[in-house]
């Protein structure tokens, strides 16, 4: 193609881009305005009178094959599935459907198991089916904790003899919509569906599971009238993880399938559970006027995702006939009645073009289609014009049945309570405290439920903090005639605000129970110590640890001096539990130590205190600090034997003991077992707690670090976002857990090789915690080491330095000798030291921290084998080469991920360089100049680099002149970088010489 | 070569090793070949391969399952489009050379391979050019054909595999049917019949 072509066609691929944005009407205008002249102009003109004829040009031989082969299985077996085959573990019994991706075969399970029969899914597509094992593998373990009455689980799955399947609950039941026609089911009754339907879908929104692919045939209703979701996750499977696209690729099915997504998938932008409201939607809307929102005037995909993305529904109100009203069992008029108003509104705001402005879940619009039905004034209406932040929603998923239940049980145990300890007092007194106690119980209950609040009084169900809101301040503004009830009722509410995570709250509560004159009698000193236990407690969890500190001070100078010693032992027990808490996240964890041993000598003698199993725990935390890792896990692994026998299977002190297990073992290297605890706990804690709680936002958190060490970022990432989110929302933004997660998203950052991304994450995660645990806290110290590390990588070595300085500084002081983390900072400091090029610093730095490692972690442990490598490069780089070569002769490479596998080929390559080996040392560096180059920033990273620049200098001094050619390209780009380590830039000039002197 | 090898290129490959993708392109054109061939001596049963089936089987027997990553196997599809292209283009030019009557057929001829595709031989032929004029103003509009139409992959697959997003990616297959079109047809003849 000539120069004057090129530009012709140039201009004329530009304009036709410009043009097939424009309505086809406008298209003509356009282009005549804007070509650069009129032969541009006719050639633009011309394609788009094509586009009218084109027909299936090209789209037949991009799909044929596929089409044609799919269906048979293109890897030699010819032969349609039939009755009787077995596939896995099942064996076909009929053909009971058909759509674009799959045949769905009832099947039955054919390997001697529990008999089952379930949908078995024989996969259409070709290329996919090669991949779906693993993202089957990956995707099962998340969609098993799938479990809701309503919510089809996915029981099997694989690739057998080529062919990928899945199994899924078999449900025998009409899609929604052929039920509504069949039944002609009112509108009412139709909302009613989409309501129970929402309720699956939030159930699995709260585990981070998205449909992405809800339309009438995956929502099936059965013979008794209720729903069932099918398919749930399964488009993440067939798409892809890392695709955040939907399966519409199916051809045949995928013109139904775009009728139901939402614009961000038309568009090919990451999804959140905002699609799967949409689809409610579009669902809810077609039940409602029998027809789907956007009318386009043929079947074609282009036509209708171009109404998707511009174009406004009708009202439906407006988009019935005669023959809807006629389905729904109603006369035309009032069908039209019925819809215009409340549910035109909710309609149009679930089908907002903008994700953010539509409900933020799909709790929230069921609650508003439930605010029309029941007649009460619904949101959509207020605020469709406002943004929506989904907060201001989110607020809900507490509901109030969970608190009403939670304060019936504990208010009724508590008025039986109250007489008992009154059992001095006579008949009389006894009946009339009862009565008091009762009386006052139920006009508490009574109260929060027929409150004046403004807030809880907007219509919405108040959640269960705001319940015990209300409940505080009935409780302190009246019970004046009973101190003791009034202490015992705010001390009650002042712990579940605890548990709901309101730490400062609970511990005012706790004061203000504890600072009532009536606790100050000698009589309650035990009631007293235990509010005040509280408080502190509550106050350690907020964070504020010298107000804890002063509150256990004012414990142990209780003036009592009345009561026996023995009668106070299990209140001490309990306050030096706590004080261990404290100590423990001060980073003292030899005074932690101290209070849980007094704690467990009491325990020994009372068994059975709930407190034993408590004290326990904390026991094993502390183990975990204090480096002591396989100790922790046995210690773990003990107690929660322990509390199944107590508690049964699901409980809180379960879901946390599994939490901690989990990281445990992670720390011990053993990363599935500890993911799968995890998943575990966070399961448990989302079902016991719901998602707002700070616990779960731990979970998420424990989580997110875990999959980051095995390399699954993205996921790691959602669960950093979840937690980051949570955390900010319940302890503020400020908070010490927030600096947490900034930690975590540095860690990430770091390992996906943004290094100045991890040094901001990891600035504001110091910021956080120097403010919130003061400066010598060793969360500090391990943040400086990571900020150490992000400023080495990003070239600033002096910065570096002094952050790994400070780190080490504050590592050392504040935790034992010994413990494996001042060993990392040893090590980061060391690796730092070498790159400025003072080798004997380096080396008395490495090998305390090479050796402490060892100590720690065990030999096998990746961190281990990096020390060793890194303190045998100083050792060699210092002159002891023989000693480095023995050193890293005996190193395993840890292949644990890619990045540390490079960086050690390369720091053993390097040492065996040094040594003379170069048999030895070419291969390591080669491979490692081509590792770090896939995994590099680019073609001038430095590392890679510098692995060039001395694979160079190995080739030349094992006889191959091809090394010149990597010395002379590596070492320009070098000599120009302002991130190149001192030491290697050292090296340079000499090996250019050298090169060049081989070269002539 | 050993699966391991290919592996070892492939990713070599990614890393815009320029050695490893000359290196790579032959073996997948001859192993695609081959397997080509294989089954055309296979019996009716398994005479109707077409380029997804083939690109797919070439992936399976090439590539070590266990150490392929996600981005390896999608640049895979990437190469392999373009040897099958190729593959594609020398088939229909013999074919095209026998029909006029030009030289006996091949030892093996693999003539009727590719029955079930919808373009044919000449096509194929017009096809690779309008494609070579298509890459003079715009590269990746010919990447996307080649994916889509060569190795079979889907919009979305192509999208990931470019790092576009899936929108255009679906414009520029737009864009690329209706300028190929006018290559290959310029006096606009409807495709309907």
């Amino acid at each position: 193609m000539n120069p004057a072509d090129l530009s012709y066609w140039s201009k004329v691929e530009r304009l036709l881009d410009a043009a097939l944005d424009r309505p086809h009407g406008e298209r003509e205008e356009f282009v005549r305005a804007h070509a650069a002249d009129a032969v541009v102009a006719q050639g633009v003109l011309d394609l788009l009178a094509r586009d009218a004829r084109v027909g299936d040009f090209l789209e037949d031989a991009a799909r044929c094959p596929r089409d044609v082969r799919a269906s048979d299985g293109y890897v030699g077996e010819a032969a349609p599935p039939a009755a009787g085959q077995t596939i896995g573990a099942w064996r076909l019994l009929r053909e009971i459907g058909s759509g674009g991706m799959a045949v769905v075969w009832l099947a039955e399970r054919a390997d001697g198991g529990p008999a089952q029969q379930a949908a078995l899914k024989l996969i259409r597509n070709g290329l996919h089916g090669t991949l779906l094992r693993e993202r089957f593998a990956r995707e099962r373990r998340i969609l098993s904790l799938l479990r809701h009455p309503r919510v089809a689980r996915l029981v099997d799955g694989g690739v057998a003899d080529g062919q990928p399947f899945l199994v899924l609950d078999h449900v025998d039941g009409l899609p929604i919509t052929d039920w509504c026609a069949r039944h002609h089911a009112s509108p009412t009754r139709r909302i009613a569906l989409i309501r129970q339907v929402c309720e699956a879908v939030a159930f699995a929104h709260a585990r981070l599971v998205i449909h992405r692919d809800l339309k009438p045939s995956n929502i099936l209703v059965d013979a008794q009238g209720d729903v069932h979701l099918l398919d749930f996750g399964i488009a993440k499977i067939l798409a892809g993880d890392h695709s955040e696209t939907t399966a519409l690729t199916a051809f045949g099915g995928r013109a139904m399938t775009a009728a139901y997504a939402a614009p961000e998938q038309v568009e090919g932008r990451p999804l959140g559970v905002a699609v799967d409201v949409y689809a409610l939607g579009v669902v809810l809307y077609e039940l409602l006027t029998g027809h789907l929102p956007y009318r386009v005037p043929r079947a074609s995909v282009a036509a209708l995702e171009e109404a998707v993305l511009h174009e406004e529904p009708r009202a439906a109100s407006t988009a019935v006939d005669a023959a809807q009203a006629q389905q729904c069992g109603i006369s035309l008029g009032r069908l039209r009645r019925e819809l215009r108003g409340d549910l035109d509104r909710i309609l149009a705001t679930v089908l907002d073009k903008n994700p953010d402005r539509r409900y933020a879940s799909a709790a929230a619009f069921a609650d508003d289609l439930d605010r029309h039905v029941r007649g009460l004034p619904v949101r959509a209406q207020r605020t469709s014009l406002r943004y929506r932040t989904g907060k201001f929603l989110r607020r809900h998923a507490f509901g109030l049945a969970v608190a009403a239940a939670l304060f019936v049980a504990i208010l009724a145990g508590l008025a039986g309570t109250l007489w008992q300890a009154n059992r001095a007092a006579d008949a009389a007194r006894e009946a009339h405290a009862e009565a008091t106690a009762a009386s006052a119980v139920r006009d508490l209950l009574l109260g929060m439920f027929n409150t004046s609040d403004p807030d809880i009084a907007r219509g919405r169900d108040p959640s269960a903090s705001e319940l015990l809101d209300t409940a505080a301040r009935r409780v302190q503004a009246g019970l004046a005639d009973q101190p003791a009830l009034k202490a015992r009722l705010l001390g009650v509410i002042a712990d579940l605000n605890r548990k709901l995570g309101n730490y400062a709250l609970a511990a005012d509560l706790f004061g203000q129970a504890a600072g009532l004159p009536a606790m100050a009698a000698a009589e309650n000193t035990e009631e007293r110590w235990r509010l005040r236990t509280g408080r502190a407690a509550a106050l350690t969890l907020a964070g504020d640890f010298d107000a804890a500190d002063a509150e256990f001070a004012r414990i142990e100078t209780d003036p009592d001096r009345s009561t026996q010693p023995s009668q106070l032992a299990p209140a001490r027990a309990r306050m030096q539990v706590e004080l261990g808490e404290l100590r423990r996240r001060q980073g003292r964890y030899a005074e932690a130590r101290d209070a849980l041993d007094a704690a467990l000598a009491h325990y020994r003698g009372a068994p059975d205190d709930d407190g034993h199993l408590d004290a326990l725990h904390r026991s094993a935390d502390l183990e975990l600090n204090r480096g002591h890792i396989e100790e922790a896990a046995q210690a773990f692994h003990d107690l929660l034997g322990q509390l199944r026998n107590r508690y049964g299977e699901d409980h809180t002190e379960i879901a946390r003991a599994q939490h901690d297990y989990a990281a445990v073992l992670s720390q011990l290297g053993r990363l599935d077992a500890a993911e799968e605890s995890m998943r575990n706990a966070l399961e448990m804690r989302l079902r016991l707690l719901g998602e707002h709680h700070p616990a779960v936002a731990e979970s998420h958190w424990s989580l997110a670090a875990m999959l980051r060490q095995q390399g699954h970022f993205d996921d790691a990432e959602t669960h950093y976002r979840a937690a980051l989110a949570i955390f900010r929302d319940s302890l503020g933004d400020d908070s010490a857990e927030v600096a947490r997660v900034y930690n975590g998203l540095g860690a990430l950052a770091l390992a996906r090789a943004d290094y100045s991304g991890a040094e901001t994450f990891l600035s504001q995660a110091y910021e956080r915690y120097a403010k919130a645990l003061g400066s010598k806290h060793p969360e500090v110290g391990i943040t400086l080491n990571n900020i150490a590390g992000a400023q080495r990588r990003l070239g600033r070595l002096e910065e570096a330095e002094q952050s790994a300085r400070r780190a080490l500084a504050v590592l050392g002081a504040a935790l034992p000798d010994g413990h494996h983390l001042i060993a990392v900072a040893r090590f980061t400091l060391g690796s730092i030291v070498t790159m400025r090029g003072d080798f004997g610093e380096a080396v008395t730095l490495l090998e305390p921290a090479a050796r402490a490692l060892d100590a720690a972690l065990g030999t096998a442990h990746p961190d281990v084998a990096r020390a060793k490598l890194q303190w045998a490069l100083a050792l060699a780089l210092n002159g002891d080469v023989a000693a480095a070569r023995v050193l890293v002769d005996s190193v395993a490479i840890p292949g644990n991920d890619r990045r540390s596998e490079s960086d050690s080929l390369y720091v053993r390559g390097r040492v065996r360089l040094l040594a003379g080996a170069h048999r030895d040392a070419c291969p390591d560096l080669d491979r490692a100049w081509r590792m770090r180059d896939q995994l590099g920033a680019g073609a001038q990273d430095t590392a890679t680099l510098e692995a060039e620049l001395y694979l160079g200098a190995c080739q030349l001094g094992s006889g191959d002149p091809s090394g010149s050619r990597h010395i002379v390209h590596a070492g320009r780009l070098l000599t120009d970088s302002p991130v190149a380590a001192p030491i290697v830039r050292r090296d340079v000039p000499g090996l250019m010489r050298l090169a060049a002197s081989r070269r002539s | 070569m050993t699966s391991g090898d290919i592996t070892d290129m492939l990713r070599e490959a990614r890393g815009g090793t320029r050695a490893a993708i000359d290196a790579l392109m032959p073996v997948l054109y001859e192993e695609l070949r081959r397997i080509a061939q294989a089954r055309l001596a296979g019996g009716p049963s398994q005479r109707s391969l077409n380029t997804t089936g083939l690109v797919h089987e070439v992936y399976l027997r090439l590539i070590d399952q266990s150490r392929i990553e996600w981005p390896d196997r999608l640049h895979f599809y990437g190469y392999a489009a373009t040897a099958m292209r190729h593959i594609l283009v020398d088939q229909a030019r013999r074919r095209h050379s026998e029909k006029r009557g030009g030289r006996e057929p091949a030892a093996i001829a693999t003539a009727d391979l590719f029955e079930g595709d919808a373009v044919d031989s000449a096509d194929w032929i017009y096809l690779d050019q309008a494609l070579e004029h298509l890459r003079g103003f715009s590269p990746r509009l010919v990447q996307v054909v080649e994916l889509r139409v060569f190795a079979g992959l889907t919009a979305e697959e192509v999208a990931e595999l470019l790092d576009l997003s899936l929108r255009t990616v679906r414009r520029d297959w737009h864009k690329a049917r209706l300028i190929l079109h006018r290559f290959m047809r310029p006096d606009g003849a409807d495709e309907s019949g």
